[in-house]
């Protein structure tokens, strides 16, 4: 399954998908919106981190979601399908790469914008690209991001 | 208003008071944000003559309107107080997320007055604002500064002085996440009310009037920054890029304290050289796609573990050619002790160049430096200076006052070897071959810069904007294109917009944008005054703290030794040519002779 693949040596830290993926789904910039979040470690190191749309997860936030509101609704990526959600907050807590995210009470998660991802065309040296998900490339991306906390 | 935080946040840390205040609608229409805010808020709240290191100067955070937008390149934020190194208005520049996060808090700016009792910084977390104590931060690097910031605060994104800063060194800088901003003392500012940090997280939303249409332009702009043919060597090499150009080409490289224009060893600094060695990665500013920035690294020998972001083309000239000296790693190692402790890397440079250069004449022996050899090219002499200057040790001591102040000092005719405007060591361009150049080091208002005007691409190239066939040899029209392109890049710095992406927005593709985030209508010809009204308003404050004429003089040195050999080999700024450039300025200003803008000029500007 195609997902937005990270590529950690080449983040460079402009956090463009940050603020273009708000924009695209919330008409208004702010990171704590963003599906992709982009996380910052000293000097050297930034890791980008979205869903990898179970590539590289066992999809734990469709098998514990208690209202099923997350599943693939378009053939193109799981998502939350907002009118459903109850904000249980169990999905969030359950994803293994933190990648699903809670603003008041709704959650949410990247959804590829039906295919056709705007973080990725803002990535002017290409740290994330839209391909089929490479499971060790995200379990890097992880732990980088895991290590940062 | 769509685009804006709408609240001002001011805190006085002498009685610890802190007040949201909301931001006046008469403001936005004729300031807009970043430097406009900035020069308004300086002017009506810095008393005439204060003490630049008292409690009555202000320091200002103002982030560019852009800020927090995924507008390319729109991530600049700047620091704004009176200047201990100049005593004019200073205000410094940096690409770094402090600008948005503080928009996200819920403020369009922050002012900062008063002087704490002891060591504080300021955290902000959106409503929730204090000053907390900083006593075990003190004497503290940058980095291990802000990392135990992080440690115990979280996410927030942190400025701060190094000991620099801390001991009032007159061009002590403002770090955050390894961008500084550099220019005219802010952290000697910070540094005497006690404040070593500012902590700052945001999350709040930043609505723009019409996101769709928005998206579209970022989109755009975008594009044409990713195909631009600059792109690929841009984000290879740096700011460095032209190195070679400037030396080999026109000659005007300032080397060994400005007494030549062609360094020796620019091999061995050119990114070209170095960039495939040493560099790990690329490392941008906020929102920007073309990252000139990035992380030079050493891995092996006596630097082994060294990170930084650099090596920029302004300190492979000061802390590189002007001493004369060629050692990459060793270059390394110099901007990195800047950026620990915290201090601007061209005024530093340009310090121990100074010093080196009167070490050559005799003018300082060894008995005042401590016995240290200070000669040109050493880097051994160099790295031990810049330590000395952080902690205000012997020369150091002297030397941390800046160029003018420490050649006053030393006395003995070192003034001639001051090369300064206003009190400010000049930036990388040998202005005696760069004819309007010189007069824009001449009139920038925080003293002798490259980026209020942005000038040397228009005069190296002879055409940018409306200008085309600018000789750079020649004073005739100077006058006028250092007038409208300081009106321009005004622009960039009130919307907080890189001045390397200058060719791809100017006013006319400012008025979409403008219109798309805040739904304000501006025409292009409104946008250039309001850059004009910023310059006045900036002037004015200058005129205030007593400034003349004279101050707008070029040093001696650059009015009387031409440049030796190179391209721009014989040439030098006359006395002549220099009134006149200012007389022609200072017209096309709507000035007097003396510099005094009319009442005509005043009231036009709605600065009455």
């Amino acid at each position: 399954m195609r997902a937005i693949l990270p590529h950690l040596e080449l983040c460079t830290g402009c956090r463009m998908c940050e603020m273009a993926c708000s924009l695209h789904h919330e008409g208004l910039v702010n990171r704590e919106w963003g599906r992709i979040r982009i996380h910052r470690k000293g000097i050297e190191h930034y890791v980008p981190v979205a869903c990898n749309q179970g590539a590289s997860c066992d999809k734990e936030c469709v098998k514990v979601c208690p209202v099923d509101c997350i599943r693939d609704v378009n053939g193109h990526a799981i998502e939350v399908v907002r009118e459903e959600c109850i904000g249980c907050g169990e999905c969030v807590e359950a994803c293994p790469y933190n990648a699903i995210h809670m603003r008041g009470d709704v959650a949410f998660k990247c959804n590829l914008c039906d295919g056709d991802p705007t973080c990725v065309k803002f990535c002017s040296l290409k740290a994330i690209t839209f391909e089929d998900g490479v499971p060790e490339e995200f379990d890097r991306a992880k732990d980088a991001a895991e290590a940062m906390r | 208003m769509k685009g804006f935080a709408g609240r001002i946040l001011k805190i006085d840390l002498t009685t610890g008071a802190v007040e949201k205040s909301p931001l006046p609608e008469s403001f936005i229409r004729t300031y807009l944000g970043g430097t406009g805010f900035a020069a308004r808020f300086l002017y009506d709240n810095v008393p005439p003559n204060a003490d630049a290191l008292g409690p009555s100067n202000v320091l200002i955070l103002a982030p560019g309107l852009l800020n927090g937008f995924p507008v390319p390149t729109g991530g600049k934020v700047l620091f704004c107080a009176k200047s201990p190194l100049t005593g004019t208005i200073a205000e410094s520049v940096m690409g770094a997320r402090l600008g948005s996060e503080l928009k996200r808090a819920g403020y369009d700016l922050l002012l900062v007055s008063g002087m704490s009792g002891s060591p504080c910084y300021i955290y902000i977390d959106d409503d929730d604002v204090e000053t907390r104590d900083a006593g075990d931060l003190w004497g503290k690097d940058t980095r291990a500064t802000a990392e135990d910031i992080r440690r115990t605060e979280g996410d927030v994104v942190v400025a701060c002085i190094g000991i620099a800063g801390e001991n009032l060194v007159r061009y002590a800088n403002i770090d955050c996440e390894d961008r500084q901003s550099g220019r005219g003392g802010l952290g000697a500012v910070m540094g005497s009310k006690k404040l070593k940090a500012i902590a700052v997280k945001g999350t709040g939303d930043l609505v723009p009037h019409d996101a769709d249409k928005l998206m579209e332009l970022c989109l755009r702009y975008y594009g044409r920054m990713v195909e631009s043919p600059a792109f690929n060597d841009d984000t290879k090499y740096g700011t460095g890029e032209f190195l070679e150009w400037m030396n080999s080409e026109k000659g005007t490289f300032p080397t060994r304290n400005w007494r030549e224009g062609v360094f020796d060893d620019r091999e061995k600094i050119d990114p070209y050289h170095w960039a495939p060695l040493y560099t790990k990665r690329n490392n941008a500013c906020l929102a920007c796609p073309k990252p000139c920035g990035r992380i030079f690294g050493i891995d092996e020998g006596k630097y082994a573990g060294l990170r930084i972001d650099g090596i920029e083309y302004e300190l492979l000239y000061s802390l590189g050619g002007l001493c004369g000296m060629g050692e990459i790693e060793e270059l390394a190692r110099a901007n990195e002790l800047c950026d620990l402790h915290g201090l601007d890397g061209i005024s530093a440079g340009a310090a121990v160049a100074f010093a080196m250069d009167l070490f050559q004449d005799g003018i300082l022996t060894r008995e005042d430096t401590g016995g240290l050899d200070l000669e040109f090219g050493d880097p051994e002499a160099e790295l031990k200076l810049i330590e000395m200057i952080a902690r205000r040790e012997g020369l150091g001591d002297v030397l941390a006052e800046g160029v003018k102040r420490a050649s006053e000092r030393i006395g003995k005719g070192s003034e001639d070897y001051a090369v300064h405007v206003k009190g400010m060591e000049p930036p990388a361009y040998d202005v005696r071959g760069i004819k309007g150049m010189a007069l824009a080091f001449m009139t920038s208002s925080r003293g002798a810069c490259h980026l209020r005007s942005c000038a040397y691409a228009l005069e190296l190239t002879g055409k940018f904007w409306k200008f085309e066939g600018v000789d750079r040899f020649s004073t005739e029209g100077k006058g006028v294109e250092i007038k409208e392109l300081e009106d321009m890049m005004t622009i960039y710095d009130v919307l907080g917009v890189c001045k390397f992406s200058r060719g791809f927005f100017l006013a006319e593709g400012f008025v979409d944008i403008l219109r798309t985030v805040t739904g304000l209508e501006f025409s292009e010809s409104e946008i250039l005054g309001l850059g004009e009204r910023v310059n006045n308003l900036k002037h004015m404050f200058n005129l205030r703290e007593g400034l003349t004429r004279d101050d707008f003089r070029l040093p001696k040195r650059l009015l009387t030794l031409p440049i030796p050999e190179g391209a721009s080999k014989g040439h030098v700024v006359t006395e002549e040519e220099m009134n006149k450039m200012l007389d022609d300025y200072f017209e096309a200003r709507g000035w007097s002779k003396e510099g005094l803008p009319t009442e005509e000029k005043i009231s036009y500007l709605d600065l009455d």
